[in-house]
């Protein structure tokens, strides 16, 4: 059982490097290449686990072989083209301008049902709002509907919005410890953000979570406090 | 880029490590088939000297085993060890004509169990 106990460790600790060695893109969408990679890497990492007549190395060398290939091709991808075409593939259109490029759908085995699910999933239910929508090579449909279906913005009524607005809300506090990046993000020093903290009667380590942005509009999250145990009638 | 030459290092650590592990593996297979050669003979001259000799190599098996547990699959490392462990016995009772077929059976074994892991196209396919 032990032995059991330490290889799950040890293959656990080794997949995780893996990933990261891989990189994020590896946890959004997954090229062909990587997906492949991802399911023997799985498999693998599951064989190495349960079959204790297996040394552990048969599993350490091919998932790190697998993994090491995967990121020189995706390297190699990066730099030329021909070898991304290859690997990767190429998006597709498949609806131009309200016409369906039925052809290129029979082409890519994209169905009328997958095809409208995943522009339903874009928002878009009838056909003829959309300009252009390309599959992509991880098989997701982008969509870029025609400017009459396309979703309000405040350009388009002539807003404009300050520097402030750009720039999102950052956590400056996590679970009582102050996030100095955060901070400095925002432009704010420690001693504005003392005086805040005390000014809504709470010291740092009350603060579950405080966000800010750089116009110092801030929002506090306290920890939060359980109730004492109800004790029971007669005891 | 540093993701690049990291995933190339592992490359090249992993291919110096193959071949230091199949030249391990060459050496201890080397090694005890060489002994087994020695039992051969004295189990034919009928030596009595076969006993230690039978000894000697079990020793040196257990001393190799835990090197060779980290490449090969243990099922095949315990059907060795468990032939290995009838030498003695054949050798203390002067079964002769059993220890030599064993010391041969084994000398296969183990060459067999060699060849497996070389990278030949006869074991990648």
């Amino acid at each position: 059982m032990y032995i059991v106990f330490f290889r799950v460790l040890l293959v656990y600790a080794l997949v995780i490097a893996s990933l990261r060695l891989m990189g994020k893109r590896q946890l959004g969408q997954l090229q062909p290449s990587e997906l492949v990679v991802t399911i023997l890497v799985s498999n693998i990492a599951t064989m190495s686990i349960e079959d204790v007549n297996v040394p552990l190395l048969g599993g350490i060398i091919p998932i790190l072989t697998l993994v090491s290939f995967d990121v020189v091709l995706s390297a190699l991808s990066l730099k030329f083209k021909a070898a991304r075409r290859l690997i990767s593939g190429t998006p597709r259109v498949i609806i131009r301008d309200g016409k369906v490029d039925q052809q290129e759908l029979k082409e890519l085995r994209f169905s009328i049902d997958d095809m409208m699910e995943q522009l339903r999933g874009n928002n878009i239910f009838d056909i003829r709002d959309v300009a252009f929508a390309i599959v992509e090579t991880t098989g997701q449909l982008s969509v870029y509907p025609k400017f009459d279906a396309q979703p309000l913005t405040a350009g388009m009524i002539g807003l404009s919005g300050t520097a402030a607005d750009d720039a999102p809300p950052v956590v400056i506090i996590s679970d009582g410890v102050v996030i100095d990046s955060g901070l400095q993000y925002c432009n704010l020093r420690y001693e504005w953000l003392e005086k805040t903290v005390t000014e809504n009667g709470y010291c740092t380590k009350d603060i579950f979570l405080m966000t800010c942005n750089r116009s110092a509009d801030y929002l506090i999250v306290p920890v939060q406090q359980h109730p004492p145990k109800r004790k029971e009638a007669g005891k | 880029m540093k993701r690049l030459w990291i995933a190339l290092a592992l490359i090249v650590a992993i291919n110096l490590a193959s071949g230091w592990a199949l030249y391990r593996i060459a050496g201890i297979t080397e090694d005890l088939s060489g002994r087994l050669d020695q039992i051969l003979k004295a189990a034919q001259q009928q030596d009595q000297n076969a006993q230690s000799l039978t000894e000697e190599l079990l020793e040196s098996w257990r001393a190799q085993e835990a090197t060779l547990e980290r490449y090969i699959h243990h099922e095949a490392l315990d059907l060795i060890t468990g032939e290995m462990a009838r030498l003695p016995v054949y050798a203390g009772y002067g079964e002769y004509s059993a220890l030599a077929a064993e010391a041969a059976r084994l000398r296969e074994l183990l060459w067999h169990t060699y060849e497996a892991e070389r990278p030949s196209l006869g074991n990648i396919f």
